[in-house]
């Protein structure tokens, strides 16, 4: 193939996006045309056949479960209750709010898979909240949307989930080599408000407890804080000890949920105090929710498919045994589900197209031998990968961007010595950034969509500056580092 | 007992929609409520699965084949529910600031990419779906389901009705145009 | 002029790299006139899909194997894996020239207008499981992550119970006991697959699988390439078949040798279990091929060619 029929291809596909073309009809029109010229009428059955060979494989349905999983818990009590449990706990400290909605993010992104519901969420729950309360405009907007971005990044995930099917990584692995750096990214985000708003408390004004508690405790809000989440620490811990000491998958599963909730019962009776309990009340099911899912993964009990179902499950079961269970909660999250489902599948569509067409026509491998006449080492040869996803993905989504480079960059992470596992987890850090940078910023829009008029998006964009430097020090530190995404997966 | 009734009668009258709604939109709002039940059911057969693997031992031969089937078909019926949603993933940025004569052309654009791209997938995958289907063919496989003679004509006929959805879409849009001026 | 191929081999894996060699031969013997385009790891469309694609004019020619077209015409199973039949892969590959097994192959392709170039093939798979799996009386009840076809009806005749599930989820299946073993690939793919973390038995040399390759060309890009080309094609062929079986064969050896070290139990079936294997793997070929006089027709060619050289009685 030669340059000006890609450069051409890609110049379009700019246009076309720009123009405000769907993204799954322009990649496919795109590619259906780059047939048509090289191969001619025959060249056109690839379309259907890479639309089949997508639509049944196994691993994709993980992406639907995990939706209908989120959308559940979005229209559940379960997210604004562990909300208020988390701001019980922070709301004293200086930048508490803040904290609580980055802890929030952090957890809604151990249950959730996506991006969308969990910045939808925090718009309408901790948005009005924060901006009330005199939190720094930008400082709000920029956590929520940075954190809320989290739900891709820590497993479960269908970046990660794509990235493995895509590029014959084990998804598994995957799933384990990006929990460190996910959380890394959560810590980094928390350290930086809680630095920043020490630094100019005119960011963020010290709250009172709300006035519904009744009965206020002496201690310091930290080893408050410290003291009620231990369990749960524990709890995890435990089943972790468990099972390193070779206990199945379910055992040791069971040893951490055991453990979890008999600690929190006891720091419950000793304090008796009815605040543990609004907070054991708030934490409990999303713990609950996320050692089923992670539980049923790292203990080897289910693939990532099955555990998605498990979530639906006990996601399920939870609201059902709070009695919160409503035809229309269901109705609705399986509307929710369907249309986004609808809506990314057909990104998938046509991107699996595109790919297809252009390593027919031997795009891949004229792309490849432009990198490898670039003569760069092996490292910087990544880096620039990096910077092909940075600009990538300020207009692209990040399945576009999966399905269009990975069967370009794999066979040369691979044949350079690389874990394609680390550098999946560079991927989807990549992709954080991605959602965050303008023109096309996935987060920017979600929180639009949600939050007051007045907001409009180059204010949410500029709150995102710290924010992106942040996930870029990170990443860099991963990629320089690569154990701290390997050391689990030895 | 009471309660029950009303959760059953909820769920039918969910599933057939509102009378005052137009025939077609009522017809896909109907088809694809069915099919979004399908993801439940999926879930459910899973979870069985599971359990049967663990308790009982005895894995099943179908869940595994059964749920990718079904799974198709939800992705192909969702995008013409996404199609009638106008949820498809789109930037917006640039073309909202446009005026609504040009934002118009961009619809229309948009249009005639979109049925380039569905006249390519079907001329392209007629004979493979028409062979798929007059041989019946299924995976070859224990349990042995035909999808491969129901999916690839669907993806046929999906893509097509996408394209006619997409059609009303932008008559919609055209017919609604000096309020949509207004709201900007 | 040019084709397009498709392998499902990674380009980076011992088959691949023959693959990459294959290619080499063929532009080289042709002085550059011939020029390959191999897509590896199944870029272009899935394995299962691969056929399909080259019939459509997708591909040019198709490299991945005849049993993933099975649920087109059982016949492809015979031309693609007969189960529990030959010993050796030199022995497969005898009966296309030897036998009458490239006239019937051509036989079946011509219906999809399709040349059927040649095979080329690895060996026998080996079995991996976490309990012992000496001999048939083994095979009661063990549970094994199963394949489409044939294969899961031979194994199901001695009482084991095929589990259907993703090729990926096998080593955690493993792992949790959803099922005892495996026939993932020839045993030093298997060590590459990490299947012996858990499983500790495997049997070898095997006797149950030896699925080929084909290399087969839609007939009017075939039928367009000058007759020295096409020969250039066939000899190469032949070569990437010698060297692979020869590859195979190494590594195997070399993974037995670690296996071995690593304390995990090598089983070898006696002549006797191996003949009750066979004997039940023809009657399901005779069930597998009922109605396909095609089909019908290469089981016999295979049985008959099986007596020639004395491995069926
Ligand atoms: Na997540
Ligand atoms: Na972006």
């Amino acid at each position: 193939m030669s340059s000006e029929i890609i450069v051409l291809a890609f110049a379009l596909l700019v246009v076309l996006l720009i123009a405000g073309v769907p993204l799954g009809f322009s990649t496919g029109a795109i590619g259906a045309a780059l047939l048509w010229i090289n191969f001619g009428p025959a060249g056109l059955s690839l379309i259907a056949q890479r639309i089949y060979d997508l639509a049944v494989t196994f691993s994709l349905l993980a992406v639907p479960l995990f939706i209908f999983m989120s959308m559940l818990l979005e229209r559940s009590a379960i997210a604004q209750r562990m909300y208020d449990a988390l701001n019980l706990l922070l709301c004293r400290i200086r930048g508490g709010v803040a904290v609580t909605t980055a802890g929030m993010a952090v957890i809604m992104a151990a249950m959730s898979g996506i991006i969308g519901g969990e910045i939808v969420l925090l718009g309408l729950v901790a948005l009005p909240q924060m901006l009330r309360l005199g939190y720094d405009k930008h400082l709000t907007i920029g956590t929520i949307c940075a954190c809320g971005s989290l739900g891709t990044m820590i497993p479960p995930s269908v970046v990660l989930i794509m990235y493995g099917l895509i590029t014959q990584t084990s998804i598994n692995d995957m799933f384990v080599a990006a929990v460190v750096p996910g959380l890394l990214l959560g810590a980094v985000f928390i350290g930086y408000i809680i630095i920043r708003v020490n630094l100019n408390p005119a960011l963020a004004p010290v709250v009172e407890r709300p006035p519904a508690t009744p009965q206020e405790r002496g201690g310091h809000p930290l080893i408050e804080m410290t003291l009620t989440l231990a369990p749960f620490a524990i709890g995890g811990a435990a089943g972790v000890i468990g099972a390193q000491a070779g206990a199945e998958g379910a055992t040791s599963v069971s040893i951490g949920i055991g453990t979890c909730a008999a600690l929190q019962l006891i720091a419950i009776l000793i304090t008796q105090k009815r605040q543990d309990l609004i907070i054991a009340h708030g934490l409990v099911p999303p713990l609950l929710i996320v050692t089923v899912v992670m539980g049923s993964i790292y203990g080897g009990i289910t693939g990532i498919t099955e555990a998605a179902a498990m979530g639906v499950g006990v996601t399920l079961l939870i609201i059902a045994i709070r009695g919160e269970f409503q035809f229309d909660l269901f109705a609705g999250a399986m509307e929710g589900t369907f249309r986004s489902t609808g809506a990314i599948m057909w990104v998938v569509f046509g991107a699996t197209v595109l790919a297809g067409a252009f390593s027919l026509s031997g795009g891949n491998r004229y792309i490849a031998s432009l990198l490898a006449d670039m003569n760069l080492s092996p490292s910087s040869t990544i880096l620039i990968m990096l910077l092909i996803f940075f600009i990538l993905g300020m207009f692209m989504d990040w399945i576009g961007i999966i399905l269009l480079t990975m069967p370009i960059f794999m066979p040369i992470v691979r044949s350079y010595g690389f874990d394609p596992v680390w550098f999946g987890v560079l991927f989807s850090m990549s992709m954080q950034v991605a959602f965050l940078s303008p023109p096309f910023g996935s987060a920017a829009f979600f929180l639009k969509s949600v939050a007051p008029p007045e907001i409009d998006l180059p204010t949410i964009y500029r709150s995102f500056g710290p924010f992106i430097l942040l996930q870029i020090a990170v990443l860099m530190l991963v990629f320089f580092v690569p154990d701290i995404a390997l050391f689990l997966v030895r | 007992m009471g309660g029950s009734y009303m959760q059953i009668g909820k769920f039918l009258s969910w599933v057939v929609g509102s009378r005052t709604t137009p025939m077609t939109s009522r017809l896909l709002g109907i088809a694809s409520r069915i099919t979004m039940l399908l993801l439940p059911v999926i879930a459910a057969a899973m979870i069985y699965e599971v359990i049967k693997r663990y308790v009982f031992a005895g894995p099943t031969i179908w869940v595994n084949e059964f749920s990718v089937w079904l799974a198709a078909i939800i992705y192909l019926v969702a995008g013409l529910y996404a199609t009638q949603q106008r949820a498809h993933i789109s930037i917006t940025t640039v073309v909202d600031y446009l005026p609504v004569k040009a934002r118009m052309i961009c619809e229309l654009f948009s249009l005639i990419v979109l049925t380039a791209y569905v006249v390519a997938i079907v001329a392209g995958g007629l004979d493979g779906a028409l062979e798929a289907l007059l041989n019946w063919e299924s995976l070859g496989t224990a349990f042995n389901p035909p999808v491969p003679a129901t999916i690839k004509p669907l993806i046929l006929i999906v893509s097509v009705l996408v394209l006619l959805q997409s059609v009303l879409n932008f008559v919609e849009t055209y017919h609604r145009r000096p309020a949509a001026s207004e709201d900007r | 002029a040019e084709l397009r191929i498709q392998t499902h081999y990674a380009s980076e894996s011992p088959a691949g790299k023959l693959v990459a060699q294959f290619v080499d031969d063929v532009e080289t013997m042709s002085g550059g006139e011939l020029a390959i385009q191999m897509h590896y790891s199944s870029e272009v469309v899935a394995a299962s899909q691969t056929f399909g694609a080259t019939t459509q004019g997708i591909l040019d020619c198709d490299m991945t194997g005849p049993t993933n077209n099975a649920g087109k015409n059982s016949a492809f199973q015979f031309v693609g894996d007969i189960m529990g039949g030959y010993e050796t892969p030199y022995q497969m590959l005898s009966w296309l020239d030897h036998g009458s097994g490239r006239e019937l192959t051509q036989k079946l392709y011509d219906e999809y207008d399709m040349q059927f170039v040649g095979w080329w093939l690895q060996g026998h798979e080996s079995l991996v499981s976490v309990a012992s799996l000496a001999g048939v009386d083994d095979l009661d009840a063990w549970k094994f992550r199963s394949p489409p076809g044939l294969e899961s009806s031979i194994f199901a005749s001695f009482g084991a119970r095929p589990v259907v599930m993703d090729f990926g989820e096998v080593p955690t299946a493993l792992e949790t006991g959803v099922i005892d073993g495996a026939d993932a690939s020839t045993l030093s793919t298997n060590v590459s697959l990490g299947l012996f973390d858990r499983a500790k038995y495997a049997t070898f040399p095997g006797f149950h699988a030896m699925p080929t390759e084909h290399l087969a060309c839609r007939k009017d890009a075939w039928n367009e390439l000058p007759e020295a080309m096409q020969r250039m094609m066939e000899v190469a062929l032949k070569k990437l078949a010698l060297d692979l079986a020869v590859t195979a064969e190494v590594l195997d050896s070399q993974a037995l040798v670690e296996l071995t070290d690593a304390g995990v139990t090598i089983q070898d079936w006696s002549a006797e279990d191996r003949q009750k294997f066979r004997e039940a793997a023809r009657s399901s070929w005779m069930d597998y091929a009922a109605g396909n006089d095609l089909a019908i027709e290469i089981v016999e060619a295979h049985s008959d060619y099986m007596r020639k050289l004395g491995i069926l009685e």
